[in-house]
């Protein structure tokens, strides 16, 4: 009696083992299944500054257009959540993406602000963010694993935007502006740190409110002190507005601004008044313009199929989604096995080879300098150790 | 062990007894309660879902009628109709106010469908004559038309058309404004989702024009597995449906809502997530019946072993009683602790066999003396018997002679012949 209920026993374990393992090989990472599996992306697609998240979206689409190409028995789905570039609706939406278990992967978020607001819940939730815009260096200081960044930090940026005004412009003043996000701060402090460390007379510092369309208090303020550089830290919408009124209030040195002036929007404003020369300049540690045969592919497919030019992050949105289907290819099926496969991977992109560091940091990557000229951003530098490089 | 509870133990049929008492009233109770409280929330979280297709088809159908009256306000400026009244001939209107980040282009169009002045995505000299969005706005009727949707991208746009005209006067051409699927998209997603819900604008041909996913747009209702979610829109602007299967992701509830004929919003939810709270209650449910029924058994069980063992006891004894043994007395002392009724039982059964004990014993003494009587009178009959016959005194009589002759006296005649006194010879 006791020998049979002991075999039972056994059995019952014997019985959970298998099961256990069972279950644990349907959720394996490196089966030959083809799961129904997406990637998400998150980031402004409606408002005023929906054109970067609009380029990221819509590159990342073609990737994953791409990839179910080369794969139609085994398609991955893009879901495309409109965060209209707000934190807080970015936390509701993230918790959308979180309760969807077909995603592993998000494309996003576009701009810093929404991402230091998600990103907590996408840590805790386990689900692995490759964002190809944000660019505040504090996204990659807070130890989440979760987090990838495709691109080089607003640190990289700032010092290279001060290193072209220095290099071209040689000024003696210069005025800095920001527009009161998150993004726009944190790079007109790291410009004015590196204007002050390189003796430059920095200006007071004029804030500008985006949506408030009257910036002629600080357009005085700036015209009063007879600047010879305006560096702006801030997005397109706001910038267009705060380079027409200071042109219309005398200011005529260089405009000088980091990516999230990088836009569409940016573009049609100030390109009906600004055709080369030095007068506006548009950091970026995004590509930019298209350099390489993969990179022109891309962007004629863009062209093609989007009716526009694919601009800021473009190649930089094409990549990480990309590298997400190119993970879930290699039996990452998973948010944690997504995970382990970014941190070791190293995935030949269009933009570059891609490895990410212990913070997820994208290893290696240049900041370029472009100006409008024909109505489109034409990179005329590259910034690399502090050295402006110029190209062509 | 027999089926037939009428050759049980008196301990297995009451645990038997107890545990159908307990249970079965239990697990009817569970099972209507259950059944009620699931068909309460099945309801509740329907109309939460039909609410959802409402604002989802409101918030869509607003932001439509928001776009009709820009198109309407740009189709009555004075400039605008200055302009058509001239034949398209002069500066034309400045449209940039009319493009707001929603649009993707504006146009204004004369009569006869030629548009005269454009901004954004469009371009003057295009002929819209063969729309049917024009034939309607020229008609002096507004309208919205259907949702474009460009397959290769994925984006989709809506053409919104007004008439244009002076206030009271005739229609000189159409004022038109085309805005980004994006942003109705956006409308439609304002409405809450629970986990795993989604969102999408359905044509009349049953084509998903806008969804979050890209797997789903373009594709058919039917494609989608949701073919009878397709039957139900076209049989009703609104509604409920359950059991839909989505392809990829499992069973749904749908409902939907009219945003405009032709043009309806769809809210999914996942059943599972949909009927989450109702199997949670009931996995609650099963497992509290499951615990109160295992301890149900157990107290059964310990209950009817316990009862059955003292009254094993107490049979045992009264076994013994009958086998003419004393019974365990200290077992049964351990059974007549108890304050209950086998207790009792058990003290008077241990002083009932104390009382036959005592009196066995007493009968057996009074035997035992009786017998001795009878003995002692048995052995006075038999030695008489003997000691009274001729032969005896015979014998008595010549043992005497041989006495007397051996001590040298006279012969027997001269003594008598009773005289056998000496012990060893009887």
């Amino acid at each position: 009696m006791r020998g049979g209920r002991r075999r039972r026993v056994l059995g019952l374990v014997a019985a959970s083992v298998l099961v256990a393992v069972g279950v644990g090989g349907c959720g394996g990472d490196e089966d030959g299944s083809c799961p129904p599996l997406a990637i998400a992306f998150l980031g402004a697609l409606t408002g005023a500054d929906a054109s970067t998240g609009e380029v990221v979206r819509n590159s990342a689409a073609l990737a994953v257009e791409d990839h179910n190409t080369a794969n139609p028995d085994c398609e991955v789905g893009l879901l495309s959540f409109d965060s209209r570039g707000e934190p807080a609706r970015a936390e509701v939406l993230a918790r959308q993406i979180i309760d969807d278990p077909q995603v592993v992967g998000v494309v996003g978020p576009v701009f810093s602000g929404e991402a230091e607001a998600v990103l907590p819940l996408f840590e805790t939730a386990g689900l692995p963010v490759l964002t190809p815009s944000a660019t505040n260096p504090e996204l990659g200081e807070q130890g989440w694993q979760v987090f990838h960044r495709l691109v080089g930090t607003d640190a990289d940026q700032g010092p290279a935007a001060v290193a072209w005004i220095v290099d071209v412009v040689g000024p003696e003043r210069v005025a800095v502006v920001d527009d009161g996000s998150l993004y726009g701060g944190t790079l007109a402090d790291l410009a004015t740190d590196e204007l002050i460390r390189r003796g430059v007379v920095v200006a007071p510092r004029q804030k500008v409110e985006p949506g408030v369309r009257d910036y002629g208090q600080a357009v005085e303020s700036i015209a009063a002190l007879d600047v010879d550089a305006v560096f702006f830290g801030g997005l397109g919408d706001a910038g267009a507005q705060l380079h027409g009124q200071l042109r219309e209030g005398g200011v005529s040195g260089p405009f000088v601004a980091g990516d999230g002036t990088y836009t569409g929007s940016f573009l049609e404003v100030v390109g009906q008044s600004v055709d080369g020369g030095a007068a506006v300049a548009v950091t970026c540690p995004c590509v930019g313009a298209a350099a390489t045969d993969a990179q022109r592919a891309v962007a004629d497919r863009y062209r093609e199929v989007f009716g526009a030019e694919p601009l800021a992050f473009a190649f930089e949105g094409y990549d990480a989604a990309a590298m997400l289907t190119a993970g879930i290819d290699d039996g990452a099926h998973s948010r944690a096995a997504m995970a382990r496969w970014l941190g070791d991977a190293t995935y030949e992109g269009i933009t570059k080879t891609i490895t990410f560091d212990d913070a997820g940091e994208v290893v290696g990557g240049p900041v370029f300098v472009s100006r409008i000229e024909g109505g489109a951003f034409v990179p005329i530098a590259q910034v690399v150790d502090g050295r402006v490089v110029p190209l062509g | 062990m027999s089926l037939d509870p009428r050759h049980w133990p008196l301990g297995r049929r009451i645990g038997v007894a107890l545990v159908v008492a307990a249970l079965v009233p239990m697990a009817v109770l569970a099972y209507f309660s259950l059944d009620a409280g699931r068909e309460a929330v099945e309801r509740a979280q329907l109309d939460s879902v039909e609410g959802s297709a409402t604002e989802a088809a409101v918030a869509v159908r607003e932001y439509l009628a928001g776009v009709s009256a820009r198109a309407d306000a740009l189709g009555t400026r004075p400039d605008v109709v200055a302009f058509l009244d001239a034949g398209g001939s002069g500066d034309a209107p400045d449209l940039t106010d009319a493009a707001s980040p929603d649009v993707a282009a504006v146009g204004v169009i004369d009569a006869s469908g030629t548009t005269v002045a454009a901004a954004g995505g469009a371009s003057a000299g295009t002929d819209v004559s063969g729309a049917g969005w024009f034939a309607d706005a020229v008609a002096g009727r507004a309208t919205v038309a259907p949702v474009s949707l460009d397959e290769a991208s994925g984006t989709s746009t809506v053409t919104v058309a007004a008439p244009a005209r002076n206030p009271g006067s005739g229609v000189q051409g159409v004022a038109a404004i085309e805005v980004r699927g994006l942003d109705v998209l956006a409308a439609l997603n304002q409405v809450q989702l629970a986990a795993g819900g989604q969102a999408w604008l359905v044509d009349d041909a049953g084509v998903v024009v806008m969804a979050r996913d890209s797997r789903v747009l373009g594709r058919t209702l039917d494609d989608l597995g949701l073919g009878p979610l397709q039957v139900a829109i076209d049989s009703a602007p609104l509604g409920t449906l359950t059991g839909v299967d989505l392809v990829d992701r499992g069973p749904q509830v749908a409902a939907f809502n009219e945003v405009q004929p032709g043009l309806s919003a769809v809210v999914l939810q996942p059943e599972a997530v949909f009927l989450g709270p109702v199997e949670r209650l009931g996995t609650i449910t099963w497992v509290l019946f499951a615990v109160v029924g295992v301890v149900a058994v157990g107290v059964a069980v310990l209950l009817a072993r316990r009862l059955s063992r003292r009254v094993g006891v107490l049979t045992a004894a009264a076994a013994r009683i009958e086998g003419d043994e004393p019974p365990d007395a200290d077992a049964l002392a351990v059974v007549g602790r108890s304050g209950d009724d086998v207790g009792r039982l058990a003290r008077v059964f241990a002083r009932m066999a104390e009382q036959v004990a005592v009196r066995e014993q007493r009968l057996r003494d009074q035997v035992r003396s009786l017998t001795i009587e009878i003995d002692e009178e048995r052995r006075r009959k038999a030695v008489s018997e003997v000691t009274d016959t001729d032969f005896f005194r015979d014998l008595q009589g010549r043992a005497a002679e041989m006495r007397r002759r051996a001590r040298g006296e006279a012969p027997a005649g001269d003594a008598p012949m009773g005289d056998a006194s000496g012990g060893d010879d009887s």
